[in-house]
C-alpha cells in the first residue's frame, strides 16, 4: 500500500471517527449539560450587560429607552476608552483593535476568552481515555490505525467546541435582542462572530491538550482532573513568563517557552492588523496540533 | 497462499514481572475453525491481543494472514477481534454502531446496512436494532459483540470468550453464525468450555504459561480416527480379544475398554472388526464412543494437568 493511498485512507477513517464522535458527543449528558451551562452564563452575563448600559445611557440622556441607540457609543469607541485600554496594555495597536469592537461583542469575547479552555478541557479530556478505559477502542482500534482515530476524535471535539461557542453568541445575541436597539444588534452581530472564530482558536489549543492529556492517562477522571491541574500550571506560568522582567531574565528560553503557552497568543487574536491575527491563529493552530501529537506519541505503543 | 492464518514464532510479552507469552510457538491452519484453550493467566487474551495490534510484543514474529504482524490499513476488515472485557457507550444505538464499525473497515453505506441487518438477525438482536446499548442485557451485548466480528468478510475472526453469559439458544444460534463462517475463514476460538469446543472446532491450541503444549487437528488430539471406547458391564476378557485382535491395541483405562487401531485404518474398519468379537466374547456393550473427549486430552496434556493441581 502506497504511503499516499495510507494517508487518504487515515483521512478517510478520521472523517468517519469524527462523525461519528460529534454524534456520540451531542447525546451524552456531559456535553449538553456543559453547553447549557455556557449558554446560561453568557446569556446572564449579557443581560446583566445589557442592564448595566441601559443604566448608563439613562444617566447620560435620561432616558433607558432600549431603542434609543446609545449603548453602542458606551464605552466602545470612545477616546476614554481607547486611553484606558492604552494604560492598561501599552501598545497602541491593541487599544486600536479593542476600542473597535462593540461593547457587546467585547464582553462575548471576554466571556469566550475566560471560559472556553475550561470548556474544552472538562468536555474533551476524557474523549480519549474513557475509550482506553473502557477497552471499547479494541473495536475501532483492529479497524483503524491509532493515527486517524485520535485525529478523528481531535476533530470532532474541535467542532463540538465551535458548536457550543456559537450557541454562547447566539445566546447572547438573543439577550441583546430583547434589551438593546436593533441597530446595534445589526452592528455588533459581525464582530459576535469574528470574536466566536478568535475564540474558536484559543479554544483549539485547549482542544488539543485536553485530547493529548487523554491519550497519556487512561482514566477519564484522571484525565480530567489533570487537564485542569495543567490548565491552571499553564495559566500561572504564563502569567510569570508574560511579565517583561522575567522574560529579559531569562531570554531566550523563557521567550520560547512562554510562546509555547497559549495564553502568549491570545492577545495578538484582538490586534486590528490581519496578517498579526492570522499568525497568532496559527499558532494556536499548531499548539493545539502539537499538544495532542506529544499525547498520540504515548497513546501509539499503548496496550488497549 | 500461506497455509496459516495466524502464526506466532518465539513470541514473548511480559506486564512488570509478570511474563504473560514466553516464547510462543504457534499456528492456526487457515480456513480453521480454532479451540484455543489454557487455564487462566495462560496468555490467551495477550496472544489476541498481540494478534490484533492491541499489544506490542516485546520479541518474536507475529504474521497475520501471511502479511506480517498486524497493520490497521493493511488488515482493516480482513481480521476481526470479539475482546473479553469491554464497556462501550451506553447511549449509543445498537444500528449505528454497527453500521459505523462497518464503514470504518471500508464498507459503503449501503453495504454496511445490509450486512448489519443480517448480522442482527443472526444474534437475533434485530427488533432492538435501534435501541441504545444501555437497553441490552449482559447477555444481549454480548451478541452484539459477537455480530460485530463478522462484519464484511473477515479473513481471520478472533472470538475470546464468545459463549460466555449467553443463553443455550442463543448459543446454537452463533455456533451456526460460526459454522457458516467454515472454511470461508480462519475462527480462533478461545474458551473454557471444552465440550462446546469438541462440538464445533477441527483444530486445537492448548495454552499454558504462555507457551503452546499442544497443537494439532482435533481428530488426532481425540483419537477419533482410530481409537474407541467401549463401556460395558460384567466380566472382560481382556486376555481372549487381545488374541483375536492381534493388530489392536486393547487396554483397560477407567473401566472402559480401549481399543486402538494403526493409524492407517478408518474408524468403520475398526468398528466392523472389534465389535463382532467383542459380542462373541460375550461383553456386555453399553456404549461405543469413537476416541476421548476434548477434556480428557486436555486433562491428558502433561503440563496444563500440572497447573490445574
Amino acid at each position: 500500500m502506497s504511503p499516499a493511498h495510507r494517508m487518504s485512507r487515515s483521512l478517510h477513517d478520521a472523517f468517519l471517527v469524527c462523525c461519528f464522535d460529534i454524534r456520540e458527543s451531542l447525546k451524552s449528558r456531559k456535553a449538553v449539560l456543559l453547553s447549557l451551562i455556557y449558554l446560561g452564563g453568557a446569556m446572564a452575563f449579557a443581560a446583566l450587560f445589557v442592564f448595566v448600559l441601559r443604566e448608563m445611557a439613562w444617566s447620560v440622556t435620561g432616558t433607558g429607552d432600549s431603542t434609543s441607540g446609545q449603548g453602542a457609543a458606551i464605552p466602545g469607541g470612545s477616546s476614554q476608552f481607547h486611553d484606558i485600554l492604552l494604560r492598561l496594555f501599552n501598545n497602541s495597536e491593541l487599544a486600536d483593535g479593542i476600542s473597535q469592537v462593540p461593547p457587546l461583542a467585547l464582553l462575548y469575547g471576554w466571556l469566550a476568552f475566560t471560559f472556553v479552555p475550561f470548556l474544552a478541557i472538562l468536555a474533551s479530556a476524557s474523549s480519549v481515555s474513557t475509550e482506553l478505559a473502557s477497552g471499547s477502542c479494541r473495536f475501532v482500534l483492529v479497524r483503524v490505525d491509532r493515527f486517524a482515530w485520535t485525529l478523528g476524535k481531535l476533530a470532532a471535539q474541535a467542532l463540538v467546541l465551535a458548536m457550543g461557542i456559537v450557541l454562547g453568541a447566539l445566546g447572547v445575541l438573543l439577550v441583546a435582542y430583547a434589551g438593546m436597539p436593533e441597530s446595534e444588534i445589526i452592528y455588533s452581530a459581525p464582530w459576535l462572530a469574528t470574536m466566536a472564530l478568535r475564540a474558536w482558536f484559543f479554544g483549539f489549543a485547549y482542544i488539543g491538550l485536553a485530547l493529548g492529556i487523554s491519550q497519556v492517562v487512561p482514566s477519564p477522571w484522571a484525565s480530567t482532573g489533570l487537564g485542569l491541574l495543567v490548565l491552571i500550571g499553564m495559566s500561572v506560568l504564563a502569567h510569570v513568563l508574560g511579565n517583561d522582567w522575567v522574560q529579559l531574565q531569562t531570554a531566550p528560553v523563557g521567550f520560547w517557552l512562554y510562546q509555547l503557552l497559549p495564553q502568549a497568543h491570545r492577545i495578538d487574536l484582538m490586534l486590528p492588523a490581519l496578517p498579526d491575527r492570522l499568525v497568532a491563529s496559527t499558532w494556536l493552530l499548531g499548539l493545539g496540533f502539537l499538544y495532542h501529537f506529544m499525547g498520540f506519541l504515548a497513546v501509539r505503543r499503548w496496550d488497549a | 497462499m500461506n497455509s496459516s492464518a495466524l502464526r506466532f514464532r518465539d513470541v514473548t510479552r511480559s506486564f512488570g514481572s509478570t511474563r504473560a507469552l514466553d516464547g510462543l510457538d504457534m499456528e492456526v491452519p487457515r480456513g480453521s475453525i480454532c479451540g484455543f484453550v489454557g487455564p487462566n493467566g495462560a496468555g490467551k487474551t495477550t496472544t489476541m491481543a498481540i494478534a490484533t495490534g492491541l499489544l506490542m510484543p516485546d520479541s518474536g514474529i507475529v504474521d497475520i494472514l501471511g502479511q506480517g504482524p498486524f497493520d490497521a490499513t493493511l488488515h482493516s476488515g480482513r481480521v476481526s477481534l470479539l475482546p473479553q472485557d469491554c464497556r462501550l457507550n451506553p447511549h449509543t444505538s445498537i444500528r449505528n454502531l454497527l453500521i459505523h464499525l462497518a464503514r470504518l473497515q471500508g464498507m459503503s453505506r449501503s453495504q454496511a446496512r445490509k450486512d448489519c441487518a443480517r448480522l442482527l438477525e443472526a444474534v437475533a438482536l434485530e427488533e432492538r436494532a435501534n435501541r441504545s446499548l444501555r437497553t441490552l442485557s449482559h447477555g444481549m451485548k454480548r451478541r452484539l459483540y459477537v455480530a460485530q466480528a463478522f462484519l464484511g468478510n473477515p479473513e481471520l475472526v478472533l472470538l475470546d470468550e464468545p459463549m460466555a453469559g449467553l443463553d443455550p439458544q442463543i448459543v446454537v444460534r452463533i455456533r451456526d453464525l460460526m459454522f457458516m463462517h467454515r472454511g470461508s475463514c480462519t475462527l480462533l476460538v478461545s474458551s473454557h468450555v471444552l465440550w462446546e469446543l469438541e462440538t464445533f472446532c477441527d483444530h486445537m491450541i492448548f495454552l499454558d504459561s504462555g507457551r503452546c503444549v499442544e497443537n494439532a487437528p482435533m481428530d488426532v488430539l481425540t483419537d477419533k480416527k482410530c481409537t474407541v471406547r467401549v463401556s460395558f458391564t460384567g466380566q472382560l476378557p481382556l486376555q481372549a480379544l487381545q488374541a483375536a485382535l492381534p493388530d489392536l491395541e486393547l487396554a483397560l483405562e477407567a473401566g472402559e475398554l480401549q481399543i486402538k487401531a494403526p493409524a492407517s485404518w478408518s474408524l468403520s474398519r475398526l468398528n466392523g472388526i472389534c465389535l463382532p468379537v467383542l459380542l462373541v466374547n460375550g461383553v456386555e456393550i453399553l456404549e461405543v464412543k469413537a476416541g476421548r473427549s476434548l477434556e480428557e486430552a486436555y486433562l491428558d496434556s502433561g503440563k496444563t494437568q500440572e497447573t490445574y493441581e
